[in-house]
């Protein structure tokens, strides 16, 4: 049993709390999904309702012998190549990851863990499926060395002594943002509400007793009115309040989230570091971009600031809060910041008018089905006009350095990749498209792909040829 | 597109399989049509007319589909490139360079085995899976395709340097950069 286990250890004693708190969150996800099950097994078993106390306390009890076998079964170990993690408690998994395969490197401090002075380390892998080992509890020391680690490996030796150069503090970094709390405070305004409230609902009508439970009340309610006039005006102003409080919600989130945000870039490592009371320091190397994801909403756009969102490979499986992130941008650090990133100027072009009309009368034909004629031309007119700005509004750009993709609305979005790193490319023609002489362009790379539509045919074919071109003749690293 | 005649057609025996597909397809759905049948509320001339619309899409299938879609259905190999082509009506070609390839596949179902072809899957960093498939290919073929691309990667020569860097200087950047804006000819294809 030692022989098996050298080199192997275990993580700190307090390190149970981690597991227990993950061990939590899954247990109440499952009891939500579950609650039409426990309906059926309260009906079926009401007369033994003295029982309870004994169920719930079996139920802890089995929780706690879970977490605890988790944590006895969580090994690791790392060496100057690699670390590997082995962890289960029925099925085993060992999981060997080289720092050259690691994309980002997390040091998270979450404010329980603080009065021990430990940390979370979390990396991420270039895996299909977003790897990623998370080692919970441990010494800030360690964690700090083995992110060092991470983002000295995967290159030279000069690198590394840049590296070395920036465990320093003192080391005056190349580029830095730093937000003041003002600029912090805006970051949950700028958030799409109706995204908040999509997720939301989408949590309500989940289970389906609960959704049912809404909707007789909401019935209800408005019965309660003498006339719908009355009853619409209250659930407006409702509405409002609810969107208000979302909003005060998400502000207070996203603060706390990054307030004191950090962002400092020591040759090819870039890192930020943020928190109010849990924190967060995340790294990774330039070497390893992929895409780079500009948003600007509506809210966005009056306050005239942007926000990015840094991808590397195998990070679009990853969740948004996993991604590296700078969330607000004012005109000035935006391009201070697509500067320090080598970014061209783009010269956005636009493709076929053809574009216009996708997906036009699909709603015009939905609509009449639905609600007759008169609505039918609505939605064409209105589809029409969307379509418009839609169409006016999105850019490509190309040149030998970058491949941008502009959408855009109100707000937009860019998404902008290094030519030379791409992966696939290809070209995808319907018949109509054909007719008019046009295609579509799709660009795949390690952070997702990019699709430029109805391109003339020979510009298509031009810019496909010089993405392989480019590519081709690249003996450079693309990871 | 230049120079089609480097465009290869993969083996002939791939219109076999693709009819074999069209019919176990239609073989599923004749399943459905055949237990409709038995049930008396479908009335017997809908399930006749079912199975007569089936079976006009095998013959469409199996007579023109199948022979056109191996028409249509082409592969070049470039010396640091692969292309695959497909579709006579939605049309589709992609491209990668060897320099992305992550790792190279054979494959051949039973079908395929009898009727002596495979298909090569290339996989890349880039999308989900597979990246670019080549069916109905000798196995032969597949083999040597698979060789070449190996050794190709094995003697890729790659710089210590990173295609994105905050601390090269700028201009010295790609060195494609030089490259002519519409490189429709490279030396390199022929």
């Amino acid at each position: 049993m030692t022989a098996k286990n050298a080199g192997w250890s275990r993580l700190p004693l307090i390190a149970l709390l981690a597991f227990f708190i993950s061990s939590i969150r899954l247990f109440i996800r499952f009891l939500y999904q579950a609650v039409p099950a426990f309906l059926g097994v309260y009906i079926a078993f009401r007369n033994q309702l003295h029982l309870l106390p004994y169920v719930i306390a079996g139920l802890v009890l089995l929780l706690l012998i879970a977490t605890f076998l988790r944590y006895r079964r969580f090994l690791w170990q790392f060496d100057e190549q690699r670390i590997r993690v082995k962890q289960g408690v029925f099925k085993v998994t060992e999981l060997n990851l080289g720092y050259e395969r690691i994309q980002q490197a997390d040091i998270r401090k979450p404010i329980w863990l603080r009065p021990f002075k430990l940390t979370v380390l979390v990396l991420q892998s270039a895996g299909s499926k977003g790897k990623e080992v998370e080692l919970p509890a441990l010494q800030e020391e360690t964690a700090v060395l083995l992110q060092q680690r991470v983002l000295a490996k995967s290159d030279d030796a000069s690198s590394a002594d840049e590296v070395s150069g920036e465990a320093n503090p003192n080391t005056p970094a190349n580029f830095e943002i730093q937000l003041e709390n003002s600029e912090v405070w805006r970051i949950g305004v700028m958030q799409n509400v109706l995204i908040v409230v999509g997720a939301l609902l989408a949590f309500v009508f989940a289970n389906q007793t609960f959704s049912s439970y809404v909707t007789e009340q909401v019935e209800l309610f408005v019965a309660g009115f003498d006339s719908t006039y009355e009853a619409v005006i209250v659930i407006v102003a409702m509405i409002l309040m609810v969107l208000a409080v979302i909003v005060a919600l998400a502000t207070l989130y996203f603060f706390n989230l990054f307030y004191g945000y950090h962002l400092q870039r020591h040759g090819e490592r870039v890192h930020y570091r943020a928190g109010l009371l849990s924190s967060l320091s995340r790294s990774f190397r330039m070497p390893k971009l992929q895409l780079v994801d500009i948003r600007q909403g509506m809210v966005g756009r009056l306050l005239k600031r942007f926000s990015m969102r840094i991808l590397q490979a195998g990070a679009i499986n990853e969740k948004a809060e996993g991604r590296f992130t700078v969330p607000i941008l004012d005109e000035q650090r935006f391009a201070d910041l697509t500067n320090d990133l080598n970014f061209t100027q783009a010269t956005w072009q636009r493709v076929h008018v053809g574009f216009l009309f996708r997906l036009w009368l699909v709603a015009g034909v939905v609509a009449t089905a639905t609600l007759g004629w008169i609505a039918g031309i609505v939605a064409v007119v209105v589809v029409l006009l969307w379509r418009l700005v839609w169409w006016r509004r999105f850019g490509w750009h190309a040149d030998q350095h970058w491949v941008a993709v502009r959408t855009a609305w109100i707000g937009q979005r860019q998404r902008w990749v290094p030519a030379a790193k791409m992966q696939r490319v290809a070209i995808k023609q319907a018949p109509w498209q054909r007719w008019l002489g046009c295609c579509n362009l799709l660009i795949d790379t390690a952070g997702g792909r990019l699709t430029i539509p109805w391109l003339k045919q020979e510009k298509a074919e031009q810019l496909k040829q010089q993405l392989l071109d480019l590519t081709a003749t690249n003996q450079r690293r693309w990871m | 597109m230049e120079d089609s005649n480097r465009w290869q057609q993969v083996a002939k025996n791939y219109v076999w399989y693709l009819r074999f597909d069209n019919t176990v397809l239609i073989v599923l759905l004749g399943i459905f049509v055949g237990l409709s049948w038995f049930w008396d509320r479908i009335p017997n001339w809908l399930t006749y007319s079912a199975a007569g619309v089936l079976l006009a899409i095998w013959l469409i299938l199996v007579l023109f589909w199948a022979p056109r879609r191996y028409r249509v259905t082409r592969y070049r190999l470039d010396a640091d490139r692969v292309h695959f082509q497909l579709g006579a009506w939605w049309r589709k070609e992609i491209s990668v360079t060897h320099n992305r390839l992550q790792h190279i596949e054979i494959q051949q179902g039973p079908v395929e085995r009898i009727l002596k072809i495979s298909r090569v899957i290339l996989y890349t960093a880039g999308g989900t899976g597979a990246d670019l498939v080549i069916p109905g290919l000798p196995l032969a073929t597949s083999e040597a395709i698979r060789n070449d691309l190996m050794q190709e990667i094995a003697d890729e020569v790659v710089s210590d340097e990173s295609i994105t860097s905050a601390v090269r200087d700028n201009d010295e950047a790609l060195p494609s950069a030089d490259l002519p804006e519409d490189a429709q000819e490279r030396p390199h294809d022929r």
